[in-house]
């Protein structure tokens, strides 16, 4: 580079315009769950299969997996907004692992349950529950723009992934509210595989947009 | 990880930390106080300079680091949170861009070997040995030196930063096909910098 060091300081000093603080991340990660969780209640207000709910909530394995996606997606898009900022602490990547694996194990118990029940009927739903997490984590990933925005993350490969997964499993989550069945595993994988391709989706369009 | 620490500074020795110094100076830059500022990025090249040491040995390498970071701390100074310690902001960008400009130094090498392989069918020099891919890097970059602005832009987004030709496009301004036809030009005006040299 040919510039000097000095001669830098002086051009960037120079171009120095006040400007204001991003607000604290988790006023941030709070108040865009807040948005999220009040379209879902809405959603699940109006379309929410609420009988079925409550006749699957008394079912553990369920009760845990709907737990686990929520959790899970909250974590994930806490800890994305934490690690867009520079400085955080790696070790926030890892705040979504509780929640993740609650859902995957739960999920995977409930699976095995109703396969050796030969309670299959679940499979039917698979190709639906995938387009549905997709049409509803898809939005999501979008509104993420307006969390992300003045941010320049040094992770942006973990942010973009972060924030797909969050949504994903948030989008997972409302799809349990939305249509309560017991998983099979054709119907739970398609939910991983959903989980997944909206992951790579967010990492596809977010890491050029974020990379600094 | 407990990052380098910088200089001392006459703040320090009538009782300010630097951590607080730093803070209280980022706080000020952020509301326009360009003096807060110089003084800030000043003490700051000092600091990331301790951290890109760990990553890079070459004098050259270790100073586009250090202007690195300080482009991207002015680019990013509305990140940091006011009341907050200021040395794992920087650390965190300089760690990165020292990491970048070793991606950077790696693409370079490849793009060295590349031209280097080509050069090699019309030159009796090997660049087999680590002595003929040093020197033909050298050449590489400063070959990239005598190209005109468009051309050199070029090749650093397109073969070097490795952009995809639409986000290269869209950095720059130019069309897709423009792009092309510079980094076209500019690979042959390369090639025939460097069979010159080794000709000569």
């Amino acid at each position: 580079m040919p510039e000097n060091t000095d001669n830098l300081i002086e051009r960037l000093t120079r171009d120095a315009a006040p400007v204001k603080a991003l607000r604290a991340p988790m006023v941030r990660a709070g108040a865009f769950l807040g948005v999220v969780v009040a379209v879902m209640s809405v959603l699940v207000a109006f379309a929410g299969d609420r009988a079925g709910l409550l006749s699957h909530l008394s079912d553990l394995p369920y009760a845990v997996t709907l737990a686990g996606a929520f959790v899970a997606g909250v974590s994930a898009l806490v800890s994305a907004v934490m690690l867009s900022i520079p400085g955080r602490s790696e070790a926030w990547i890892y705040l979504p692992v509780p929640g993740a694996l609650l859902w995957l194990a739960a999920g995977l118990v409930e699976c095995a349950r109703n396969a050796a029940k030969g309670a299959t009927e679940a499979d039917a739903f698979a190709g639906d529950c995938f387009i549905f997490i997709l049409g509803a984590g898809a939005p999501v990933i979008a509104a993420t723009y307006f969390l992300f925005r003045g941010t320049v993350p040094v992770h942006a490969s973990s942010v973009a992934a972060l924030a797909g997964l969050g949504a994903a499993w948030l989008a997972a989550f409302l799809l349990q509210l939305m249509h309560a069945h017991g998983a099979s595993p054709i119907d739970f994988g398609s939910h991983i595989l959903a989980v997944a391709t909206l992951m790579l989706f967010a990492m596809t369009i977010g890491r050029p947009t974020l990379k600094t | 990880m407990q990052e380098p620490q910088g200089q001392s500074t006459p703040a320090e020795a009538q009782g300010e930390t630097q951590t607080l110094r730093w803070q209280r100076l980022m706080e000020a830059a952020q509301s326009g106080d360009q003096r807060a500022y110089a003084t800030l990025l000043r003490e700051a090249a000092v600091f990331v300079r301790l951290i890109a040491r760990r990553y890079h040995s070459d004098t050259t390498a270790l100073e586009d680091v250090v202007q690195e970071t300080l482009i991207s701390m002015h680019r990013a100074r509305h990140t940091h949170e006011p009341g907050l310690p200021v040395e794992p902001w920087i650390a965190a960008i300089a760690k990165s861009r020292a990491i970048d400009g070793l991606r950077t130094r790696r693409r370079q090498a490849r793009l060295a070997a590349q031209l280097s392989n080509e050069a090699h069918t019309t030159s009796r020099q090997s660049a087999d040995t680590e002595e003929g891919r040093f020197a033909t890097q050298s050449q590489v970059i400063a070959a990239l030196e005598t190209l005109p602005p468009g051309q050199r832009a070029a090749v650093q987004m397109l073969k070097i930063q490795e952009m995809s030709l639409s986000d290269a496009a869209r950095a720059s301004g130019k069309s897709m096909p423009a792009l092309k036809s510079l980094l076209h030009r500019a690979m042959l005006a390369l090639r025939e910098t460097l069979n010159g040299g080794r000709d000569a």
